[in-house]
């Protein structure tokens, strides 16, 4: 696939940039059932196993097996859940916030875009010490009517042994 | 005062409580024969519903009843309303059964109904299996 | 203060009391690295983890760093992960090859095997300081494998591990001796750090059946759980041996529930391979939980991993490594039968993945339900009033049941719990708890 960088400050840059913080503002708000509206049918949002190993090994990424492994229906059932009384892990709800940065984006030749950012997302719950979750995001974005459905969102996770007792939210 | 009297139908009712031992727009747990009842106290008026919760098969607990007037089931936050059974808020989908109520100087007789047939087979007989009804989609 | 407390009294098995010193008291904690994890055996890897020489993963037992490696000579084996002469850890990565082991702070290397093949400047050494043959590798004390489960023990007292799993061997080969391959692992483990005291995971996994319906109350607002809750407290609670115990409970009845749900295209070499009373019993169940004393936990269930999908099931092992009298780290194995095919590996990994696991829709909610339990019974006033594990135990067992052990009919109860921490109490205060 021929891909075609994007620079900086380009309008299409710019755009993607904004979608991306109108999703982060969107998760940190609570507002999941918008959130999902972004997300394409066909959407692949998967978050591979990292194990510490020797450079000679590689990234340690396992790419067939890790903490996410989601299509659209059962991101519409993780959704849904967070609607329910009973989702303990969300009830009260976590305060998050989403900082995503570092922004490198691409467009393919049938004109969707890949955008690779680094993401730090704190996580504070009850009176406890926040959470930190640290990584990349390859994200790939077609373009929809004025805006962008999200399409395949990777993440590339810094922890080998995630350090929170679960992953209750997006990332 | 006889512990018993006929209904109208020639039912046995059980004396359960006195009209003096409940408070308006409180529910109350007793037991008439094998049958455990939530009765509820409006005004001269008392109604009996069964007191188990038909969704979790749990027992209802006494105290106040909502602002509504209706029963809260203290597990899972059904609701049912004590005049007729019926339910006002899932997760239940079964209304109460309602039990016939007779006051007679004072005393409330309740009719404990037939002996039930359990739906469920007793889970801990051994070799008891499910009935697919309790799986729903799943069977 | 704090170590001079008195084991015996922290659980009532008649009673169905236990004390909430047990979830947080440090001088527990320490009782229980010496007594128990220093001396049962534990769960250290997966032969389909290491399948080449020189192969190896990184494990923990009773809190030791260990390699588990493959040697040149075909047998598996396991070592303190710490170079003889300074300490330093020998292998850095969790996982990789090598073909030998070779010490960055000054060199010295190891084989496969353990021993200690080269030391840098060996000359400046005379004969009397350096005897390379008693510098190998620290071995750990007992090490055996059961269907591919490698086990390893720090004591020599200790039964051997065919004697130590007993019984519960029957019901482990149900779930991975049920074909002629056996079961392998699916990807790494998936590893997180729980707030919690580790015997609130065992706790969950030793017949706690019965908080589906509460804990994942979520689930079955989503219509993901049989509408009615008592659907799933039939079946039996299980001691199999001593504290080995499970729960197993039959599904709805079709025959795709059978055999845990496993794909039809493996079920008539299941009905071969599994002995006739582990057949009944794999036939007429679709859900299993389990632990094998003191702290490997397995899950064989059908789950809906979301909305559109159906029951499918999933075989996971894990182990909750304690790290402290409050901290757990979790260790999730995804299994698979050798045989599988591939459209069931994706199935049975997609199922897992979404419900169980730190990301799971089930799961999470089990992480948020330990930690506050730990929290809340860490405080002196709090731990003067027991824990309440009364359910059921009025039942007597069903002399009739096909499997060996004790079981009680009804998967609703609390009577394997309480198996659980009655064997957990000997081992903190006898001698021989195994006698």
């Amino acid at each position: 696939m021929s891909m075609q960088p994007v620079p900086v400050g380009s309008a299409d840059y710019n755009a993607v940039l904004e979608w991306l913080y109108r999703e982060a503002a969107l998760l940190d708000s609570g507002e999941f059932e918008a959130w999902f509206a972004l997300l394409a049918p066909d959407i692949a949002y998967e978050m591979p196993t990292r194990q510490s190993v020797y450079q000679k090994d590689g990234d340690g990424y396992q790419e067939d097996f890790g903490f996410y492994a989601e299509n659209h229906s059962s991101l519409e059932t993780r959704v849904k859940r967070l609607g329910t009384e009973q989702a303990w892990a969300e009830q009260p709800g976590s305060r998050t916030r989403h900082f995503v940065s570092n922004l490198l984006l691409q467009k393919d030749g049938e004109g969707a875009f890949h955008a690779t950012t680094s993401f730090m997302v704190t996580r504070i719950r009850s009176d406890l010490p926040y959470d930190l979750f640290t990584g990349e995001r390859r994200d790939v974005l077609r373009p929809d009517g004025g805006g962008y459905l999200l399409a395949r969102r990777t993440i590339l996770f810094d922890q080998t042994v995630l350090k929170s007792y679960n992953l209750s939210i997006f990332l | 005062m006889s512990d018993t009297v006929q209904s109208s139908s020639g039912r046995v009712m059980v004396r359960v409580a006195a009209m003096d031992d409940l408070a308006e727009g409180r529910l109350k747990l007793v037991r008439a024969a094998h049958a455990k009842l939530a009765i509820v106290r409006t005004g001269e008026t008392v109604r009996a519903v069964s007191a188990m919760c038909t969704h979790a098969r749990i027992f209802l607990a006494p105290g106040n009843l909502t602002s509504d007037g209706l029963i809260e089931c203290p597990m899972h936050g059904a609701m049912f309303s004590p005049e007729d059974g019926s339910v006002r808020c899932a997760p239940a989908t079964k209304p109460l059964t309602v039990h016939e109520v007779k006051l007679l100087d004072g005393e409330i007789f309740v009719d404990p109904g037939e002996e039930p047939v359990e739906e469920n087979a007793d889970t801990t007989k051994p070799g008891a299996r499910p009935s697919a009804a309790q799986w729903g989609n799943w069977g | 203060m704090a170590d001079t407390v008195d084991i015996a009294a922290l659980v009532d098995e008649e009673a169905g009391h236990v004390s909430r010193r047990i979830y947080a008291d440090p001088a527990v904690y320490e009782a229980e690295q010496e007594g128990l994890f220093r001396r049962a055996w534990g769960f250290l890897a997966h032969e389909s983890e290491v399948p080449e020489p020189g192969d190896y993963v990184e494990r923990q037992l009773a809190g030791e760093n260990v390699l588990v490696i493959h040697g040149k000579d075909g047998v598996i084996r396991a070592f303190l992960n710490s170079c003889r002469h300074r300490g330093m850890r020998l292998c850095r990565a969790d996982k990789g090859n090598a073909s030998f082991l070779r010490c960055p702070y000054h060199g010295w290397s190891y084989s496969p095997e353990g021993e200690l093949v080269s030391v840098f400047a060996e000359e400046l050494y005379d004969a009397e300081h350096l005897d390379k043959s008693e510098l190998g590798l620290i071995k750990v004390t007992q090490v055996d494998s059961y269907k591919g489960f490698i086990f390893g023990c720090w004591s020599e007292e200790t039964p051997a591990l065919d004697e130590y799993l007993g019984d519960m061997r029957f019901y482990l080969d149900i779930l991975v001796g049920r074909t002629p391959g056996g079961v392998e692992v699916m990807g790494p483990p998936q590893c997180w750090e729980v707030h919690t005291n580790w015997k609130f995971a065992t706790d969950n996994f030793t017949g706690d059946n019965f908080h589906l319906y509460t804990a994942h109350g979520s689930i079955a607002e989503l219509g993901l759980l049989p509408p009615d809750p008592m659907a799933l407290s039939f079946g039996n609670l299980i001691q199999a041996q001593r504290g080995h115990v499970l729960h197993i409970v039959p599904g709805p009845p079709i025959p795709e529930a059978e055999y845990f749900g496993l794909p039809m295209e493996l079920r008539p070499v299941i009905e071969e391979t599994l002995s006739e009373p582990q057949r009944e019993i794999a036939k007429g169940h679709a859900f299993s939980v389990g632990t094998v004393f003191p702290n490997l936990s397995f899950m064989q269930v059908m789950v809906q991993g979301d909305l559109r999908s159906p029951p499918t099931p999933f075989l996971s092992f894990r182990i909750w490594q304690p790290t402290g009298p409050t901290t757990t780290k979790v260790w999730s194995w995804l299994f698979v039968e050798k045989e599988a095919s591939e459209e069931y590996r994706k199935a049975t990994y997609e199922a897992y993945v979404r419900t169980f696991g730190p990301s799971g829709i089930f799961e999470q909610d089990d992480m948020e339900n330990w930690e506050e339990c730990t929290r809340m019974n860490k405080g002196a006033i709090a731990q003067r009033y027991n824990l309440h594990h009364g359910m059921a135990l009025q039942v007597p067992p069903d002399p009739d049941f096909p499997g060996p052990g004790k079981a009680w009919p009804g998967s609703y109860g609390e009577r394997t719990q309480l198996c659980f921490y009655g064997e957990w109490k000997r081992w903190l205060t006898q001698e021989e708890p195994w006698a």
